[in-house]
């Protein structure tokens, strides 16, 4: 697993979802993180860690490569924005609503 | 047997099936194990949601994309409940990444509200 920058997590993740438009698989999971780096410690033993509370945990994967990122709030707003652009101009194998189409011209947009 | 619970997390009703994996009660199906995907978009976003925030730190979103097969699923769990959704179409695929954005705020955002949207 390839924990990267926001900035090279977006690239990478570009790049698996350019692999996989033949065939596979694009993952993407998020998750609430609270920056703990070590195990948590058995019972009886002392937790001596401070969760945070501003972060979360993104990975991505195609079946064989795994990368990952951290993103807080300070980031959160600036790397949604490219995340979201990134996302819907890569998801764009889906149908088309094509309603208005029957009986009118159609316009092949594929 | 099918027993019927009362799950706190989700509130909601549910089948506690062989696996001791819960079902939710509107899948009239017998088979145990059955993951139910959600037939309309704001029921699923409402139920997501609400799952998240009853315990933001055990929910993880999943977001699955197959071009070959021009298909996207989404799925909100906290590993006792899962709520799934998944579409063919283009036109879910802005809500569901507007989800998926709201989401990831409320996650790195201070929890000190529930579920109103902050304006920076």
């Amino acid at each position: 697993m390839v924990l990267l920058e926001n900035d090279a997590f977006l690239t990478e993740l570009t790049r698996l979802f350019q692999k996989c438009r033949t065939t596979g698989s694009v993952v993407i999971t998020l998750k609430k993180y609270d920056g703990r780096t070590k195990p948590v410690p058995r019972k009886g033993h002392t937790d001596t860690f401070d969760p945070a509370d501003n972060k979360c945990l993104l990975r991505a994967s195609d079946g064989k490569r795994k990368i990952s990122t951290v993103v807080s709030t300070k980031e959160v707003i600036k790397f949604q924005m490219a995340y979201s652009n990134l996302l819907r101009a890569h998801i764009d194998g889906l149908k088309k609503k094509d309603k208005k189409s029957k009986g009118k011209k159609t316009k092949a947009t594929q | 047997m099918l027993l019927l619970t009362y799950h706190k997390r989700s509130g909601s009703l549910l089948y506690r099936g062989a696996r001791k994996q819960y079902i939710n009660s509107f899948i009239l199906s017998h088979f145990y194990g059955i993951m139910p995907y959600y037939q309309a978009w704001e029921e699923f976003a409402r139920a997501a949601e609400k799952l998240y925030l009853t315990d933001p730190m055990k929910v993880r979103v999943v977001l699955k994309y197959r071009h070959c097969d021009g298909n996207l699923c989404i799925k909100v769990t906290d590993d006792a409940v899962c709520l799934q959704y998944k579409t063919d179409q283009a036109q879910d695929v802005k809500k569901i990444e507007k989800l998926h954005g709201k989401l990831m705020r409320l996650m790195v955002s201070k929890e000190s509200h529930s579920g109103a949207m902050e304006t920076d």
